[in-house]
């Protein structure tokens, strides 16, 4: 008798699902209500503003340079009186820890969304977390601005609320590949082998795709593409195997990890004649220096921001004083979108998330002291993605990150090992 | 076996009623972290089933999670196969795998401790595999693009669609586990777990018995691997394969009490929303604070509650039965 | 695929050196588990604490990064005998799964106590050893690695000494093969076990100096490590450990000698299916052992 009761009591409850489910969200106050919800935050006290980064992790020392740069900036503009149309209102930070995990990215921007209900959200750094938060993020109608994820797509699925200011994956391949093509003129070099050697997440197979296409592009032969995990105890093999290739130069993606453990074999195999490119990976750690001391001379990589450029050093000098390194090119992306969000709220002068989402369509920031990206101004296209996000390629030289290309740019000229 | 609840439907009726209601009342962060307690709990009662019941305990259970997630998103991303009749043809997959795994470690005989590490080499196994597998996307994974309410294809608008699958998939995995146990193959997985070698004297064939167990549980894993793409909309290898989502899988199944219908939604229901929320609260500002808020729960449990949080609720009642018995007894005398 | 005699030989000095330092961070896992049963899923976060003392000295302290053992085995093995009290005396005698997931909670305890503690900066130190390279022919020997190579032989067989020729040693191996017949013969079982822990934890403290020189630590560095261990120790035969070390070998190698011929980092998938095979075909390791 129980037991034919559960059935029945089973299929009602079965069926009631389906219909509910089919009926989308419950009640109609529930569904238009999570697209353009105000904030609680009256103006003129304090605007939320989310920020999504893995702050434990893997990359968590990465997640810190983001944290760091938006921090520095967010203080800077409400200790200058904060958002001046909304009567001075503070901005007030809302961090989240994404783990570097991408399900627990998705969670974080719906407690952000839902629980803190921020106004507009920043982040995520890895590729693999800000591709779903950012979906999230348009599915519950929150502004997202992309300060540093390079993965292509992010802004190429028509999305209204993601705007991403940094470079996109393939522009640093094709950077890296330019550079290689204009070797010839700077140092005499003819470079007609290239290798890849890369690690093995979406970090390195985006760029390394990017950089496949654009080498054949410009007809310079790929001899090998060495994949590895950046958790290997030893690469030695790996850089062996890219000698044994004979390249005339290798391109390479890494973290911080590995980039030593490279550094460190390509030494001892005798390859310091062959340039080895990075791409803003691990190679732009001031740890990178600091551990490798005279092994690291000779490298190049890329970033997105260099204290030589005209007028950087304020913003370096700044941030070292605050946090004792030099600023990267994560701290630097994310310092501006401290200034994006602020410029945007100031025309905004509403906390409504629609609102913002326009401002932020029409930023158009002109070089000066909110805007410290080497160009001369930046704004974000129909997609949401911003053109004007500058690449260098720059090489340890004494120790230090010199920029030596594009030519406007260069402080140095290429110098090469013996 | 006896389950706590299974003297008060009452209550039970009462659980559910809530919990089919709470998506008219609670804030969509709120209905997440129901989706997230739910899919825990389903995924802890499907390994329950091959590692409390039968006692084989599976470290690597995410091969099947895997597996599914990638079946089902695969044919919907490349071939715009809905994931309803994707999750079973993962689950059919997985459930292939779950016979070979089975017969593999079963047939020559590999108990405990071995039995969990070889799950664990596969599992991690598959993730290098996959992720030089370009054609699922290696590295970076697959991506299930939102293109608007489409419950047919397992996609709805808000999150109160999820939940009610996710509810759905807990209610039938609770169901199948209590129905599974009062049956005469119930009482095999146990009495395999138990004492194999007698189980074996007296006739049960052992080897059949945990091969079905997990075939089972492959499956079920399965489906709850393609909950999981459609729900997170981003699969890759290390977040779908892999020890880290395994550990996950059986965390709760351990501390809400091993080998118990309930158990593992118990475990669930407990430690989800404290993780969850120790995140939202001490995460952004005391880096690495929840999770060691996590890993101390569950070493404490682990020294004062083995039997997890069930087997402490047994213990009590049990106490309390005898309790009263002996207050009846002196009253009697 | 591209192959040279002179790759070949680079992955085969490559993967020896670093099986030596396998087989080491393996010995103390094989002791521990031959002795108690017991899975220590910590045992890589255990390490990790290793490195970091080592890495302070050194950079810190300007210590010699080999001087530093005298630090670090020691600290470990007090580590390692107070955990033991602590969390894990308590469960000896409950079933396996529990044992297993309290050790999983250790080492996510661990592992976020070094992030709060040092943050998720990856640390190298620049030794005097780190540069120091040999070449034989083409092939380039790391000298750093060489010394950990060296260095492991040498503490892996001082503990094989201890565990034959010595009392103690003795009684831990009688302890491990049947600890009714050992109480019954008057040895201390638990002492023993306790014992067993803490010198297995040193022997990673061992392991961690030798490291330093040419490896980084941070708070994940233990989970690749720990995996690793199980690995060889299955390998190697549960409690032997001229088969922890032959084990450590050919882990080395298989990773070495994969990375070299396969493509990207599939070599990793090859020392999961021996790791496998070992366990469905052989459990007993290739040089048999103790019986599981």
């Amino acid at each position: 008798m129980k037991h034919n009761l559960k059935f029945v009591l089973l299929g009602l409850l079965i069926a009631m699902s389906v219909v509910l489910s089919a009926c989308g969200p419950a009640p109609a106050t529930e569904a238009p209500s999570a697209a353009t919800e105000a904030p609680a935050a009256p103006a003129g006290e304090t605007i939320k503003i989310g920020a999504l980064y893995p702050l434990t992790g893997d990359l968590a020392k990465l997640g810190e340079e983001n944290k760091n740069g938006l921090q520095l900036a967010i203080d800077e503009i409400n200790a200058a009186g904060g958002i001046a149309s909304m009567g001075g209102a503070q901005i007030e930070l809302v961090w989240a820890d994404s783990q570097g995990k991408p399900e627990v990215g998705i969670s974080e921007v719906t407690r952000l969304a839902e629980q803190e209900k921020v106004v507009n959200i920043i982040g995520a750094y890895q590729s693999g977390v800000t591709t779903p938060a950012t979906q999230e993020a348009e599915r519950l109608g929150v502004p997202f601005i992309v300060s540093m994820a390079v993965s292509d797509k992010i802004t190429e699925r028509g999305f209204k609320y993601t705007f991403r200011i940094c470079p996109k994956a393939s522009w640093y391949a094709k950077d890296q590949v330019s550079f290689v093509k204009d070797l010839k003129d700077l140092a005499g070099l003819d470079i007609k082998k290239v290798a890849l050697l890369h690690e093995d997440t979406d970090f390195g197979e985006s760029t390394a795709a990017g950089q496949k296409q654009y080498l054949k592009e410009a007809g310079i032969e790929m001899v090998l593409e060495v994949k590895y995990s950046a958790s290997a105890a030893d690469l030695t093999t790996e850089v062996a195997k890219v000698k044994a290739a004979n390249p005339d130069a290798v391109l390479t993606v890494t973290y911080l990890n590995d980039s030593v453990l490279i550094a460190r074999s390509r030494e001892a195999l005798g390859m310091t004649n062959i340039p080895f490119i990075d791409a803003a990976g691990g190679t732009v750690d001031p740890e990178f220096i600091k551990q490798l001391g005279a092994t690291a001379e000779g490298w190049f990589t890329e970033i997105e921001f260099t204290k030589y450029a005209a007028g950087a050093d304020v913003l370096n000098n700044a941030y070292n004083a605050k946090f004792g390194d030099d600023i990267t090119g994560n701290g630097a992306y994310a310092y501006q979108a401290g200034y994006v969000i602020a410029d945007a709220l100031e025309r905004a002068a509403s906390t409504d998330r629609d609102a913002v989402r326009g401002a932020i369509a029409e930023t158009d920031m002109a070089a000066g002291p909110k805007m410290v990206l080497p160009t001369d101004h930046i704004f974000f296209g129909e997609d949401g993605q911003n053109p004007n996000a500058p690449l260098f390629i720059v090489q340890v030289q004494n120790g230090e990150l010199i920029p030596v290309w594009p030519a406007a740019y260069a402080a140095k000229p290429v110098q090469l090992s013996p | 076996m006896k389950t706590p609840l299974k003297n008060s439907s009452t209550l039970l009726a009462l659980l559910l009623l809530m919990a089919f209601v709470l998506p008219l009342f609670a804030g969509e962060y709120l209905i997440h972290i129901g989706v997230l307690v739910l899919f825990y709990a389903y995924m802890a009662v499907a390994w329950n089933i091959l590692g409390g019941y039968a006692g084989q305990h599976s470290l690597g259970h995410a091969l099947f999670m895997g597996i599914g997630a990638y079946t089902s998103t695969y044919l919907f991303t490349r071939l715009g196969l809905t994931p309803w009749i994707g999750m079973w043809l993962g689950g059919a997959l997985a459930g292939l795998t779950g016979w070979f795994v089975g017969y593999l470690c079963f047939r020559y005989g590999l108990k405990g401790p071995y039995f969990a590490l070889v799950t664990i080499a596969m599992a991690e196994a598959a993730v290098y595999l996959v992720n030089n597998i370009t054609a699922v996307g290696g590295a970076q994974g697959l991506e299930v693009a939102w293109t608007g309410s489409a419950p047919l294809l397992m996609q709805f608008d808000g999150k109160s669609g999820y939940y009610y699958v996710i509810l759905v998939m807990s209610i039938l995995a609770v169901w199948l586990s209590s129905w599974l146990i009062k049956r005469r193959f119930g009482y095999q997985l146990v009495s395999v777990r138990e004492n194999e070698d007698a189980a074996e004297a007296l006739g049960v064939d052992t080897l059949r018995v945990k091969i079905q167990a997990s075939i089972i549980s492959a499956i079920m894993t399965a489906l709850g691997g393609t909950f999981f793409a459609q729900y997170f909309t981003y699969i890759n290898p290390r977040n779908v394969f892999g020890e880290g989502p395994s550990i996950q899988i059986l965390l709760f199944a351990i501390i809400g009490g091993l080998g118990t219908v309930w158990g593992p939604v118990v475990g669930a229901l407990v430690l989800v929303p404290v993780a969850e929320l120790s995140r939202g609260w001490l995460g952004g500002s005391f880096a690495g604070a929840h999770i060691l808020l996590y890993g101390t729960v569950l070493v404490l449990v682990m020294l004062f509650m083995p039997n997890g949080i069930v087997g402490l609720y047994e213990k009590l009642r049990g106490k309390m039965k005898s309790y009263r018995s002996s207050n009846q007894g002196s009253e009697a005398s | 695929m591209v192959f040279s005699f002179e790759l070949f030989g680079q992955a085969l000095v490559t993967g020896i050196l670093i099986g030596g330092i396998f087989a080491l961070i393996s010995v103390g896992l094989s002791l521990i588990w031959g002795v108690m049963r017991i899975i220590n899923f910590a045992h890589g976060e255990f390490l990790m604490i290793a490195m970091y003392i080592a890495y302070f000295l050194v950079v810190k302290g300007g210590w010699d990064p080999y001087l530093t053992i005298f630090v670090t085995a020691p600290a470990l093995f007090l580590i390692g005998v107070l955990i033991f009290q602590s969390t894990i005396r308590p469960i000896l005698k409950d079933p396996s799964m529990n044992q297993i997931m309290l050790t999983v909670g250790l080492s996510l305890i661990l592992q976020n106590l070094a992030l709060v503690f040092f943050k998720a900066d990856v640390l190298t130190a620049n030794t005097a050893y780190t540069r120091l390279n040999f070449f034989l022919g083409p092939v380039v020997v790391r000298g750093s690695q060489l010394i950990a190579f060296v260095g492991s032989g040498l503490a892996a067989f001082l503990l094989y000494w201890f565990l034959q020729k010595t009392e103690t040693g003795r009684a831990i191996r009688a302890a491990s093969i049947n600890r009714d017949a050992a109480t019954l013969v008057g040895i201390n079982v638990r002492n023993t076990y306790l014992l067993a822990f803490g010198i297995g934890s040193a022997s990673l403290g061992v392991a961690a100096s030798l490291m330093i020189p040419f490896y980084y630590t941070s708070p994940t560095v233990g989970l690749f490590f720990g995996l690793i261990a199980y690995v060889v120790v299955v390998l190697g035969g549960l409690g032997n450990f001229p088969g922890a070390l032959v084990a450590g070998l050919i882990i080395g190698l298989t990773e070495s000698i994969g990375a070299s011929l396969l493509p990207g980092s599939l070599a990793r998938v090859l020392t999961f299916g021996i790791f496998i095979i070992v366990l469905l075909l052989r459990p007993q390791g290739i040089f048999g052992g103790k019986q599981k």
